[in-house]
């Protein structure tokens, strides 16, 4: 039963790799007092959460089947689908803090505000197929229950790696500069994640 | 208060050039060993009469940038020439990859250092050691350089910069204003940094190589024979043009050096806080006449010295009371009892351009006098 646990713990540091690009220029860009920062941190693993959750009825639910049936070509499109769709949330969510008051700034704040970039950032990374989920996945065999158990034991082992997030608001004394680099951070990544990850790959659809 | 002249007595200057010509000496029975004497003997002498020039006449930053051109310029020759003779071609081979063959540059030093950490894995196809562009002597090269110069390197050592620092100052007027205090000017070039150094632990590979390097144009780059590198290729011409030679002469600022370089980021962070050299301000010296802040080609100068100052000499020249010097850690001088004669030789900027322009020969020399051979042979 800890196996989940255990290998969430194990795989934790791989998973910071692919969730810390999303997860640092969010969190940079809006800098908070420790207590917003907790919020805010519960609320991306809330998303995350549910991701796993979804992972693992799914996967509990048609067992070692969909496994097969993700073929590496089918796993290349999930990913290529999942990169655009956090770049596109990254994309907006930068252009919200460009200081224009109208026009595509204005729409992106209201499409993509903090709170909602917080959730569905934190979803989008938990259904993000690394290395880890994917070594969790091949475990996940005897039904949707069981599935979501496992996956959930496997959040939190792997969530106590964010936790080093609760420690940005230490750095508050620096909070202006570092907000205004979370915040050109966060359209880079949203560029490099929708155009380079992403629609550059198109051409992978074909097979 | 008028500036007091820092240029140096020629006995002074002799004692200096006597410390410099050590290193010298040393490349040149190298060259002599490979039958290039007389190429080592002409740019030997070509850098002799800079520093001269440069402590003679006590002005910095006009000599710094002869150097620091012509650096740039006689590195790609000789590169392209030894990557035709070992490959054939300026195209990246995929041969070169999976052997991991790869030439390594210093700019991917910040890139590599945090997968070197957590996964135990260097995300560069280059060679670990036994080459001159191996990782491991651009490792130990960049440490010395950093404990020694700092963020110095960027206007002393590199052989990419010479680029826009040359285009900087080609237009006698600045035609495209940025302001060196605008928040988004002070923050990109950290904002790179961070964004090159997560992209790259996402794929694993450095982004920075694969679509943000101008300088691939004049060292080597992919086929263009699908999409992906189609478009690398049309980016890396975008960035060599726009960010190394037409936004520098619009702005006359080192656009690429100063807002778009990770590892000039990185020893703004890193290196500007142990280097020993640094530039100070005097502040009752200062009039507030902003010639500093103008002129300063990386983006450095504001309110106050930022740590992306790359100590290139330019606000030292340019300000009309001497209020900006190089300093030691917080000394201006050492050994104040020491007789006149010495205290003058030894001021920490004496020392730091005799430093910085030691650092300069130990990484051109090889690559220039190479390069010279083939100018001459070619023409």
């Amino acid at each position: 039963m800890l196996e989940p646990l255990l290998l969430g713990l194990s795989t934790g540091p791989s998973c910071m790799i692919f969730c810390g690009p999303v997860a640092l220029p969010l969190f940079m860009s809006d800098m908070k007092e420790h207590r917003g920062q907790g919020a805010a941190l519960l609320r991306f693993l809330t998303g995350r959460l549910i991701g796993y959750i979804l992972a693992g009825f799914i996967l509990g639910l048609t067992g070692q089947l969909l496994l097969n049936y993700l073929s590496p070509l089918v796993k290349d499109r999930f990913m290529l689908i999942s990169y655009m769709l956090v770049g596109l949330m990254m994309l907006l969510r930068g252009l919200a803090f460009l200081p224009k008051e109208k026009g595509l700034c204005q729409k992106a704040r209201k499409v993509m505000p903090q709170k909602r970039a917080e959730l569905f950032l934190g979803l989008a990374t938990g259904l993000n197929l690394c290395p880890p989920f994917l070594a969790m996945a091949t475990r996940v065999t005897q039904g949707p229950v069981k599935g979501m158990f496992s996956f959930f034991l496997f959040f939190i082992g792997t969530s106590i790696y964010l936790v080093v997030l609760m420690l940005l608001p230490f750095l508050k004394k620096h909070k202006e500069a570092l907000q205004g680099i979370g915040r050109i951070t966060m359209l880079m990544m949203g560029g490099y994640f929708f155009f380079f990850l992403g629609i550059l790959q198109l051409g992978r659809w074909q097979g | 208060m008028k500036k007091t002249s820092s240029a140096l007595s020629i006995p002074q200057v002799l004692i200096l050039l006597a410390i410099y010509i050590l290193p010298l000496m040393f490349f040149g029975i190298n060259a002599a060993g490979s039958g290039e004497l007389p190429y080592a003997l002409i740019y030997g002498l070509y850098l002799l009469t800079l520093l001269f020039l440069m402590f003679k006449t006590g002005k910095i930053s006009k000599y710094r940038r002869i150097f620091f051109v012509s650096m740039a310029l006689l590195f790609f020759p000789a590169f392209i020439h030894d990557l035709i003779i070992e490959r054939g071609t300026m195209l990246i081979p995929q041969s070169t990859v999976v052997n991991n063959e790869n030439p390594f540059c210093h700019i991917v030093i910040p890139i590599t250092m945090i997968p070197m950490i957590l996964k135990k894995m260097v995300i560069f196809p280059g060679r670990l050691m036994g080459h001159y562009t191996s990782i491991y002597s651009m490792l130990v090269i960049w440490v010395f350089m950093t404990i020694s110069l700092g963020r110095g390197w960027c206007s002393w050592v590199c052989f990419y910069g010479g680029w826009d620092d040359g285009c900087s100052r080609i237009s006698q007027k600045t035609k495209l204003h940025m302001d060196n205090r605008a928040p988004w000017i002070r923050n990109l070039p950290k904002a790179m940094l961070l964004f090159v150094v997560l992209g790259s632990l996402i794929t694993l590979t450095s982004i920075y190589c694969e679509w943000l390097c101008p300088f691939k144009l004049i060292t080597e780059f992919e086929s263009p024979t699908n999409l992906r590198n189609t478009v690398a290729l049309i980016l890396m011409i975008v960035l060599f043009f726009g960010t190394l030679i037409i936004l520098p002469i619009l702005s006359r600022r080192r656009v690429n050096c100063g807002l778009l370089c990770p590892f000039g980021a990185m020893q703004g962070l890193i290196g500007s806080k142990i280097a020993p050299f640094k530039v100070k301000m005097d502040k009752s010296l200062c009039i507030s006449c902003g010639q500093c802040e103008k002129h300063c080609p990386s983006f450095s100068m504001g309110k106050n010295i930022r740590s992306s100052c790359t100590l290139c000499g330019e606000c030292i020249d340019l300000c009309p009371t001497g209020a900006l010097d190089i300093h030691l850690r917080g000394k201006k001088r050492i050994f104040p009892k020491a007789p006149a004669f010495f205290k003058e030789l030894l001021q920490p900027r004496n020392l730091f351009i005799l430093a910085a322009f030691t650092g300069g020969t130990i990484i051109s020399y090889s690559f220039a006098i190479h390069s010279l051979k083939l100018l001459v042979n070619l023409f």
